[in-house]
């Protein structure tokens, strides 16, 4: 096995967690690899300009290769049996019939992409700042947990990822912290929006221009938007802000930072004095190698930052790396969804625009007259129904004149009012290794074991009443599908496999994604999430997190603490 | 996102089925008409003209219910349908390129052929009036997840590969159709969403 000269970091993964580290300990003049799983992706691989771009849905390009894109690289326990007592959340469309019709609900279905950038080049760009009761739901809601950071220690960490990705949005949110002024304007409402926001006003709800790290004005050598909608199928005029053209290119120019592509770690190794000193991966052909490193830095997302952790075991360690709490994999958290697809009776071109150009933040903060506990944020967007093949398959009636008809009637007439609410904390929710499924490197894959709660389900059902109490009152003429968590699985958002905390008991981390247990080793993405924010949307919390946790690297580093 | 259940077929379409499938066959005693079929397949009997097009696969034949097929699934009316977007040469030039494709269509068109004599007596699909025709692409449509499952197969036996060339017909034909300039022009559709991009996409009419 061949070895590579030792550098000061060597930092798994380059996305939301891993790119903004590799860029502030760059420039800091740390020597850094990045070891990243997937390829770099180039505009020619995306399909936005061709034809038949609607042959390629997601997960195309981001199709894990090694593959073919057909295999899930995750097992799962058994889905939870459905209780009927809320079937009334079941999936459907009027052209489908049932989604599921089966009495239990669907296998976890992992949205992510592998490549430099990491998920963030299939992300819709949101840019969303948690609010202070986040960081605090145990002490003022009694729910969840608190975390060991509140929001003013985020509080610079979030202006300095705003600045530098040019964050646009507006300024004045009643629902949020004043904070410092976006350095970009917001963009403009689509028709789609404005159309479903008289709904919102007859309710007394708020929707408002969403905050988003896509261009809205030329920024960073990069153009504005042109609002081609395809934002997760792969940016191919770098609006969008994903990591592989913003912070990884400022990392790189440091000159002390590599990235490789390509790359798929499979243990982290420890020495004898119990600290980490590089790891083992797989290079191009499956090739071996070592790369040792002061400083190891885990940023794979809360399934595979957690993974790979539990399949590091060593004498020191035989529970897994940084797990002698017991806690690595615990606390897992998906995402609870709801959205309902409606038909207006005038063309409101929803095709056209930015995949999530508004939010409402009204729920962000959990209420006390509500029957569950948490927050959640709604939503407008055309999702997948970006063009007329997507419209034909999915919401038109199968074939033949009806079918003709509802096409030429109704094709840019539809859009999802939806609703995303955070999943509370629970340890039985959790990620483990599944010893008897390899990948293809022959890695043992990671086992997701996820149910629902009483209190999701009755978030969903908050959800969907206020889902139709918004399209009836903004006027659609029809209901042509509704879907959500409560039969499907759709993870988006995932975190909490390496909660930070104060006690190393109950915790994986400390506040700065330090281990409790290796003080060279630090994990930096969404794992160290207590808790979800409201349903707001995790990457801008994890630019933030990510900038604190190398401020300390630093500060440590220089007093010879790591 | 594709949430289709695979076996989501209701009660009421498999009663449907069993009941469209009792009712036509038994009126044609199938394994003499097949016999009679089998003989004819080289040269089917049909009224009807047969499109003269050059195609790299199809024999006019096959072209031409292939056609017939697509523009009964993407019709034609005052605006252009799957006969004017050329649905069938743009088959023609797919399947050309994969034998398991062309096994299944010249399998599942002679099906087509034999439905034809079996469901309504007619010595051609090409010579079945429209209403015929309609009525074997509901079944085909209505039963294609039990037909995707097997359980399909004792009941339909030899039309199995027509209930499923159909039901790919349905995918295909929808596929290329609404990626092509035709069916474009029918929904009002400008054109990929790179590079023109939707500037005007704020720019409502309401």
């Amino acid at each position: 096995m061949s070895a590579s000269k030792e550098v000061d970091v060597c930092i798994v993964g380059s996305g939301a967690g891993g790119a903004p580290v590799a860029y502030a300990l760059g420039k800091a003049g740390f020597s850094v690899v990045v070891l990243e799983a997937g390829p770099r992706f180039t505009q020619k691989e995306y399909h936005l300009a061709q034809t038949d771009w609607e042959q390629y849905p997601y997960p195309e390009p981001f199709a894990e290769r090694e593959y073919g894109g057909k295999k899930d690289l995750y097992t799962y326990s058994q889905p939870e049996a459905l209780d009927p007592k809320y079937k009334k959340l079941r999936s459907w469309s009027k052209a489908q019939g049932n989604y599921n019709n089966s009495d239990r609900r669907r296998p976890p279905h992992v949205d992510r992409a592998k490549g430099v950038g990491g998920t963030t080049l299939h992300y819709q760009g949101e840019a969303h700042r948690f609010s202070p009761y986040g960081f605090k739901s145990k002490s003022l809601y009694g729910v969840g947990d608190d975390w060991p950071i509140n929001y003013k220690d985020l509080e610079p960490f979030y202006e300095k990822a705003e600045k530098l990705l040019g964050v646009t949005g507006l300024n004045g949110n009643p629902f949020k912290p004043p904070g410092g002024l976006f350095p970009n304007p917001p963009h403009g409402l689509s028709c789609a929006s404005e159309r479903v926001k008289v709904g919102f006003d007859k309710l007394g709800l708020h929707l408002w221009p969403n905050s988003l790290n896509i261009n809205s004005r030329p920024f960073g050598g990069r153009p504005a938007c042109n609002y081609c909608n395809g934002c997760f199928l792969g940016c191919m005029m770098k609006a969008k802000g994903s990591m592989d053209v913003t912070l990884i290119p400022k990392a790189e120019a440091t000159g002390n930072v590599e990235v490789r592509p390509d790359s798929v770690v499979r243990e982290i190794t420890v020495n004898k004095n119990g600290k980490v000193d590089g790891v083992i991966y797989f290079g191009s052909n499956k090739v071996e190698k070592i790369q040792n490193a002061k400083i190891v830095v885990v940023s794979a997302s809360a399934l595979e930052s957690s993974r790979l952790l539990l399949n590091s075991k060593s004498s020191q360690f035989p529970e897994g790396l940084a797990n002698n709490s017991g806690m690595v994999g615990k606390n897992f958290m998906e995402t609870v969804i709801y959205s309902n697809t409606v038909l207006f009776a005038e063309p409101i071109e929803s095709y056209k625009g930015l995949q999530i150009d508004s939010r409402a933040w009204d729920y962000n903060e959990p209420r006390k007259e509500n029957n569950f506990m948490g927050g959640l944020v709604l939503g407008v967007s055309a999702l997948d129904l970006l063009g007329p093949l997507s419209y034909a398959q999915k919401i038109a009636p199968g074939w033949g004149k009806e079918h003709k008809d509802f096409m030429q009637k109704y094709f840019g007439h539809a859009v999802n009012v939806f609703a995303i609410g955070e999943q509370l904390p629970r340890e039985e929710n959790m990620i483990t290794i599944d010893q008897e499924v390899r990948d293809y490197y022959g890695i043992p894959v990671a086992r997701i074991s996820t149910r629902l709660s009483d209190n999701d389900l009755e978030m969903l059902s908050f959800m969907q009443r206020k889902c139709n109490e918004i399209v009836e009152a903004a006027g659609a003429v029809d209901m042509v599908r509704q879907f959500g968590s409560y039969d499907l699985s759709m993870m988006s958002h995932m975190g909490g496999t390496c909660r930070m905390g104060s006690d190393p008991k109950t915790s994986v981390l400390n506040p700065y994604c330090q281990s409790h247990d290796v003080k060279n080793l630090f994990v930096i993405d969404s794992s160290c999430f207590v808790t979800q924010g409201g349903g707001d949307s995790p990457s801008l919390t994890i630019h933030a997190i990510a900038f604190r946790a190398a401020d300390f690297i630093i500060r440590e580093a220089k007093k010879g603490n790591l | 996102m594709d949430f289709r259940d695979s076996d989501s077929l209701t009660r009421r379409k498999f009663i449907h089925i069993v009941t469209s499938f009792s009712v036509l066959s038994s009126f044609f005693p199938s394994n003499y008409l097949f016999s009679l079929w089998a003989e004819e397949k080289e040269n089917p009997l049909s009224s009807q003209k047969l499109l003269k097009d050059k195609f790299e696969f199809f024999t006019p034949y096959q072209a031409t219910v292939v056609e017939q097929v697509t523009a009964l699934i993407i019709p034609s009316d005052d605006s252009p349908g799957a006969r004017e977007a050329g649905v069938v040469f743009e088959i023609d030039k797919t399947i050309v390129k994969n034998q398991m494709l062309k096994n299944s269509y010249a399998k599942g068109i002679e099906a087509l052929h034999l439905m034809a004599k079996q469901l309504a007596g007619k010595d051609s699909f090409l010579d079945l009036n429209q209403d015929e025709m309609m009525e074997i692409l509901n079944m085909a449509y209505a039963s294609e997840s039990l037909s995707s499952s097997g359980g399909v197969s004792n009941l339909y036996g030899t039309m199995l590969p027509g209930i499923l060339l159909i039901n790919h017909l349905i995918r295909e034909t929808i596929e290329i159709f609404y990626t092509s300039d035709a069916g474009w022009k029918v929904v009002g559709y400008q054109g990929p969403p790179q590079w023109k991009g939707n500037l005007d996409y704020d720019k409502c009419g309401f």
